[in-house]
């Protein structure tokens, strides 16, 4: 155990954290998979109580839970001005009686108490039929008497299956997501009934950080479409290469359907000069100068995936390196001695 | 002056990058071995050598040496290149001729300045700029090379052709 802390140590933690995984090869060492001191098989100090033991705990426990609620309600009335002096003796004398019995419940043990059977049931009675009504309403853990909690974020669940597939917190996809419905159409399927209207939406959902998706569903209600495709977009939340985290990398061209779209870098400071939808787009990645072109069709589903298209797959200039054998340069950083940005 | 054969080159090296072929043979003319150099020297291609009509044999291609060129041989030579792929990608992807037969393009150097900077030539010709992880390849006084390498020696002349990922 001891030599394990030791080889633990001297690993750096943030190594641990990017490079540490659980081994499923065959040739993995058998250890346990968790070693905590905490653990009795770990640990010899450490044992299970017995039955008895554990009897006896819960009937200790039990016991001081009474007398002190006792003790807390006959100081309360003893302080009470409506009671005369002779009740308040009385009190006083039932006071010094229950005191004295948290005193002995502190070393109860039920085995050499020869009423401790009885001794034992009541105490259990008082700590499984405390409620509200006798613990005066105090804040409980128990599974029988919830408190209400405050209000979830998520209270009908749609959440749930996202936070699930993406790690996501529902805090992080409400407050630090963009979603945007980009794109909305009418849909109809012709039975022999008739026209069956469905709308279908297109969303996009973004990071403002290097992240992009975009997501699409159809539906007779409108507002189930528009819910479904933004959760679809998070779900399909792809990295976008950005460079100096502001503008792409080179000119990039994607094509979709009929549709063209050509992104190009720009400087520093040129802003987003593109149409809406890519605007929308561009700001849920965070990119902040850029210029996009459509030189053909413009339909807008088409248009939104093409962007998405030409964003995600841009070139790596590092895989590009790696492939020519060459170091590139990035001249700009070069002669700005690295203070970009 | 071997420019179809440069045209020829550019979509014969396109096609077989786009069908994943690790070697490829072109004609052997002075042309496309002074391109496919430059394109070995970029780090497009992995070898470039002489060869007759069957590839060199690639246990021994780093000692190979290509028979002498002879009267008798020299209709049946080729140009044998391996192509170079990276994370399952081609290195070269794209390559066009930039000179035509019909319509050869000369530049000088303000414009292959322009050109290498990202920036498309304006004016007499029209070249686009270069992109990310571009190369252009001028044919000069000196030889055929890279643009880069021409602007360094300051020497303008016929721009061939581009290549990139």
């Amino acid at each position: 155990m001891e030599a394990l802390q030791a080889g633990e140590a001297a690993i750096d933690p943030k190594d641990l954290t990017i490079q540490g995984r659980l081994r499923v090869d065959a040739y993995k060492i058998p250890f346990p998979r968790r070693f905590q001191p905490d653990r009795p098989q770990f640990n010899p100090k450490i044992r299970w109580l017995t039955e008895r033991e554990f009897v006896n705990d819960l009937a200790r426990f039990g016991k001081e839970a009474e007398a002190s609620q006792a003790k807390a309600w006959m100081e309360q009335k003893l302080n009470d001005p409506t009671l005369s002096e002779e009740q308040k003796e009385w009190v006083k004398g039932q006071l010094a009686k229950v005191t004295a019995q948290a005193e002995r419940a502190k070393v109860f043990d039920g085995t050499d108490d020869p009423a401790g059977t009885d001794d034992l049931t009541a105490s259990l009675d008082f700590l499984f039929e405390r409620s509200m009504l006798n613990d005066d309403n105090t804040p409980s853990d128990t599974a029988l008497a919830p408190t209400l909690g405050k209000g979830r974020l998520d209270d009908e669940g749609i959440y749930q299956d996202l936070k699930r597939r993406t790690g996501l917190t529902v805090r992080e996809m409400l407050t630090e997501l963009t979603c945007k419905v980009l794109v909305v159409r009418q849909v109809h399927n012709q039975t022999r009934l008739g026209k069956i209207r469905s709308i279908w939406v297109l969303a996009i959902a973004g990071n403002k950080n290097g992240r992009l998706g975009i997501g699409e569903a159809k539906s007779v209600e409108s507002g189930a479409a528009m819910q479904k495709a933004k959760l679809m977009a998070i779900r399909n939340m792809k990295p976008v290469p950005r460079y100096e985290e502001r503008t792409i990398y080179g000119s990039v061209t994607a094509k979709f359907g009929g549709t063209i779209v050509k992104l190009d870098a720009r400087p520093p400071g040129f802003g987003l000069r593109a149409s809406a939808r890519f605007f929308e787009m561009f700001r849920a990645c965070g990119i902040h100068d850029i210029a996009a072109k459509m030189p053909r069709a413009r339909k807008p589903m088409n248009a939104v995936k093409a962007c998405f298209e030409a964003l995600t797959n841009q070139k790596d200039p590092n895989e590009i390196a790696i492939g020519r054998g060459k170091k590139l340069v990035d001249v700009r950083k070069v002669y700005f001695g690295g203070n970009v940005l | 002056m071997g420019l179809p054969k440069i045209a020829n080159l550019c979509s014969h090296m396109q096609n077989a990058s786009k069908a994943r072929l690790g070697l490829t043979s072109t004609p052997h003319t002075k042309y496309n071995l002074a391109v496919l150099l430059s394109m070995q020297k970029a780090g497009f291609l992995s070898f470039v050598t002489r060869g007759g009509a069957t590839p060199p044999d690639p246990t021994s291609l780093s000692t190979y040496e290509p028979e002498p060129l002879t009267t008798a041989n020299i209709a049946h030579q080729r140009l044998w290149v391996g192509l170079k792929y990276s994370n399952n990608e081609p290195v070269l992807r794209k390559m066009q001729a930039i000179s035509t037969p019909k319509r050869p393009i000369t530049m000088k150097l303000p414009d292959l300045e322009r050109v290498a900077r990202g920036w498309d030539t304006n004016g007499r010709v029209n070249v686009r700029g270069l992109n990310m992880g571009e190369c252009l390849f001028v044919s000069t006084s000196k030889g055929v090379m890279e643009v880069r390498e021409a602007l360094e020696r300051k020497l303008g002349g016929l721009v061939l052709c581009r290549a990139g990922p």
